[in-house]
């Protein structure tokens, strides 16, 4: 009974990895990072935990960018971060990023076109 | 993957086990107690649970817990969606009590009988105090689990799926003595609930997802040892880590505050962050981390040399 149990098992498992369905899920033309910014975003662990489009641990950038603030206003945020904006997420740890690839990364977010993200399938 | 040595014999399991999970279904032992929560007391802690437990799978396109397309789910298996499990009635389980919910959690039959599919994890042992939390924040209209209409395609399961199914998950009957209470304050014996029969970390960090043993996920291949192959974000291959306490290959030179840091925040101790599959447990308190963090410190040591630590552990 070993190779069905096996089976299962990987089944199972392979289930619960399901977050490789972000990559050609839904929504992706809503401004993938280009590979200055996918870069920043591996090097400061944003990507651990944010995608462009689905919600992965913290929201989507593009739902972030739906929220309007200015770059700097993100700037800050990501060095001190206000979980109460985000009801139903887990909290945000605070993350020391450098100013200047702060911004860029801040910028980047505010260009994510506003048809992606989880929000934009509650609003008509 | 010798499908065909085992069909077989699964033939004949198939059809009495058809007829087992309808029994089943009829001896409900008595979940009643679930249906008086305080939920205003228990949906902070239900709320954290939920997203370290239900959160990576049934997080749908619309932000809420509507369920979606389980891409890594091997094709010969079937086409599997994550269920909606928001409060909605009609797609989701706003219709089940939460006595047939508590069932369901420890054994994956639904309340007509049907067991889940093969992808959704059983908790036979998870105890009452963090079911009832998990049951008060799905019961709730809060940002995760209010009613969502969200309803994705049908699961289509092929044979080898039910076969799977059958054969290995269909003997998760209702415990005869569930587990009642959780002390969270003795950390080692904390941590061991958490890392075996909350959170399953042993299925992914044991040496092959294939040889785990859920029942009893001590015994299972290269316990928490690490190297099974996983699938990252973008379909590339990831080996996960050693996280017994080994010096060398292990978790060993992590402090407590290190561990804290990497479990919330995602860094490691080499400055790397973690990667999908693995998610930073941001939701978990620091006390649910350092039960952790003392449980895993009295797990024997594997030392496995097939990991690069540098790229891995490390």
């Amino acid at each position: 009974m070993k190779a069905p149990k096996s089976l299962f098992l990987l089944a199972f498992l392979s289930g619960c990895l399901s977050v490789t369905a972000q990559k050609k899920h839904q929504n992706e033309s809503a401004g993938n990072p280009t590979v200055e910014i996918s870069a920043l975003l591996a090097k400061h662990g944003c990507s651990s935990c944010h995608h462009t489009v689905r919600r992965i641990v913290g929201p989507p950038f593009a739902d972030i960018a739906k929220r309007n603030y200015q770059s700097e206003a993100i700037v800050e945020k990501i060095g001190n971060p206000q979980p109460a904006s985000w009801p139903g997420y887990p909290p945000m740890p605070a993350l020391t990023v450098p100013d200047e690839d702060a911004s860029k990364i801040a910028d980047w977010i505010n260009s994510i076109a506003a048809n992606g993200g989880t929000e934009a399938a509650k609003r008509p | 993957m010798k499908i065909r040595n085992v069909i077989i014999p699964a033939l004949s399991l198939l059809v009495i086990g058809s007829a087992h999970a309808q029994q089943n279904h009829k001896s409900y032992p008595d979940t009643a107690r679930f249906n008086n929560l305080n939920k205003e007391e228990l949906f902070s802690r239900g709320e954290r649970l939920t997203l370290a437990t239900c959160g990576s799978c049934h997080f749908g396109n619309d932000g809420l817990l509507s369920g979606k397309l389980m891409e890594d789910v091997p094709k010969v298996f079937g086409t599997v969606y994550s269920a909606n499990i928001t409060n909605d009635p009609a797609h989701g389980i706003g219709g089940w009590s939460n006595g047939q919910l508590a069932y369901f959690i420890r054994t994956g039959i639904k309340p007509d009988g049907k067991r889940a599919n093969l992808a959704m994890p059983r908790f036979p042992n998870i105890a009452d105090p963090e079911l009832e939390s998990i049951i008060a924040f799905l019961k709730s209209d809060s940002s995760a689990s209010k009613a969502s209409e969200l309803a994705e395609p049908k699961t289509k399961i092929k044979l080898a799926g039910k076969l799977a199914t059958k054969m290995v998950l269909d003997n998760y009957d209702y415990p005869k003595a569930p587990r009642q209470t959780t002390d969270t304050t003795f950390l080692i014996g904390y941590g061991d609930y958490l890392v075996n029969d909350v959170l399953h970390c042993f299925a992914c960090h044991s040496a092959n997802i294939a040889k785990i043993d859920i029942k009893n996920p001590t015994r299972s291949k290269g316990y928490l040892g690490g190297g099974s192959k996983l699938i990252g974000m973008n379909g590339e291959k990831i080996i996960s880590p050693n996280i017994t306490f080994d010096n060398a290959t292990g978790l060993g030179s992590y402090t407590e505050q290190q561990f804290l840091d990497v479990m919330k925040m995602g860094r490691k101790i080499s400055g790397d962050w973690i990667k999908p599959p693995m998610q930073p447990y941001t939701s978990l308190s620091d006390n649910d981390i350092r039960a952790i963090y003392e449980y895993l410190k009295v797990v024997p040591v594997v030392n496995n040399k097939k990991l690069v630590t540098s790229r891995s552990t490390k």
